[in-house]
């Protein structure tokens, strides 16, 4: 009788052994695949974006034939992209040290003009919502910019006014800058010869509550 | 971590089948993320347009924003066409650096864009015909009249929507900025 019993133990015990290393393995892949699907969709991999400095972009946005990667991430997002032979869209979630952009911050985008391009400068809540204020003001461009005589221009992003070109973001928390380029057809900006770099605005902390 | 690896005791096979289901999972999920997305940017951009009419949407602001991080700095106009049973002709003028015209398939591929250029306005003027080989008629110039002035553009999708949008210079030029976003048109023609 023991011996049976001792039998069927031995049985249980190893059909659960079994069942729960299957069961760990399904749930390991399983876990692995979503986990890399939503970080290759949502944050984008070196296959699919392009980093300089704080900012990224996806570019293949917009065009006909994109990766699969990219049509899913702006069909996630909810957003509509321009081709990017056109334009191009570069969003920065930190400075340019690396440090999360935050409204207790205040912080200075220094860029100079670009007479290749047309270009705007918003600054959204991690969400993508434009940050409510009483001056009615969420962007810059390269229309309304005030620039210095040097053809440079300084936007001070910060939650109280500021003289000159001030974006308030008071509040939003966690903060995204996007920065459009659209091409003028006159000539196209390229990583090869530093073009690209040097028209990407630079974004420095100032000071922190 | 040791006790997964206690409780799996992985070898070559199991490693080798686990990248394998991992890749083919990871290929089906991303497929079938767009399916999954919610509303698409098209509908909520388009809401409330009627099908081969140019509408000019209110300012970009907080708690009126259509997309999410759709930029402030321009005014738009949309218009949703239909080429499955007409064509439809679309015009717009383009006079100032960062005025864009911008045709969408329905799956959110921007496959035409014109935009503005300093020193010259542009006009463009479109017909667009489906791309679905279907006989659309003599041309002009085959019944001995004069070309017309727009170009045809075959698109690759029956239905989508254009986008036209104008940048905001300030107050000022706001007046100007409207008159011309309303020269621009889109109506469907017999093909």
């Amino acid at each position: 009788m023991s011996f049976v019993t001792h039998q069927i133990k031995k049985r249980v015990t190893l059909f659960v052994a079994r069942s729960a290393r299957t069961l760990v393995f399904i749930s390991a892949v399983a876990a692995t695949a979503v986990l890399s699907s939503c970080y290759s969709t949502d944050t984008g991999t070196s296959l699919t974006t392009e980093t300089i400095g704080p900012w990224v972009t996806w570019p293949a946005a917009g065009q006909p034939g994109q990766d699969p990667y990219t049509r899913v991430h702006f069909a996630r997002l909810g957003a509509l992209p321009l081709n990017s032979e056109s334009s191009q869209v570069f969003t920065a979630r930190l400075d340019s040290d690396g440090s999360r952009l935050h409204s207790s911050c205040d912080y200075t985008i220094e860029g100079r003009s670009l007479y290749t391009h047309w270009w705007s400068l918003t600054a959204f809540d991690d969400r993508g919502r434009l940050i409510a204020n009483p001056a009615d003001r969420y962007a810059f461009n390269s229309d309304t910019v005030a620039y210095t005589s040097d053809g440079s221009f300084t936007i001070s992003m910060a939650r109280d006014a500021r003289p000159g070109n001030w974006l308030p973001t008071s509040g939003a928390g966690r903060l995204v800058v996007t920065f459009q380029l659209i091409d003028l057809g006159i000539r196209a900006l390229t990583r090869e010869d530093g073009a690209l770099e040097k028209a990407l605005p630079v974004i420095k902390r100032s000071a922190c509550r | 971590m040791k006790w997964l690896l206690t409780l799996l005791k992985p070898d070559a096979r199991m490693i080798g089948a686990a990248l394998c289901l991992i890749g083919a999972l990871h290929i089906m999920l991303v497929f079938a993320m767009q399916s999954l997305s919610p509303t698409s940017a098209l509908t909520r951009l388009t809401n409330g347009a009627k099908l081969h009419e140019m509408l000019l949407l209110p300012p970009t602001k907080p708690g009126a924003q259509r997309l999410p991080f759709q930029s402030p700095s321009a005014r738009y106009a949309v218009c949703r066409f239909d080429t499955g049973k007409t064509d439809v002709a679309v015009r717009a003028l383009l006079p100032d650096p960062g005025w864009v015209l911008a045709l969408y398939s329905n799956e959110g591929e921007n496959f035409y864009i014109a935009v503005g250029q300093p020193g010259r306005k542009i006009n463009v003027a479109l017909q667009l015909v489906a791309n679905d080989g279907r006989f659309a008629g003599l041309t002009p110039q085959a019944k001995g009249l004069a070309p017309p002035g727009e170009s045809v553009l075959k698109v690759p999708a029956k239905n989508g929507i254009v986008v036209l949008a104008a940048p905001d210079r300030g107050y000022a030029y706001r007046d100007q900025m409207l008159a011309d976003m309303r020269l621009s048109s889109c109506r469907a023609e017999k093909s």
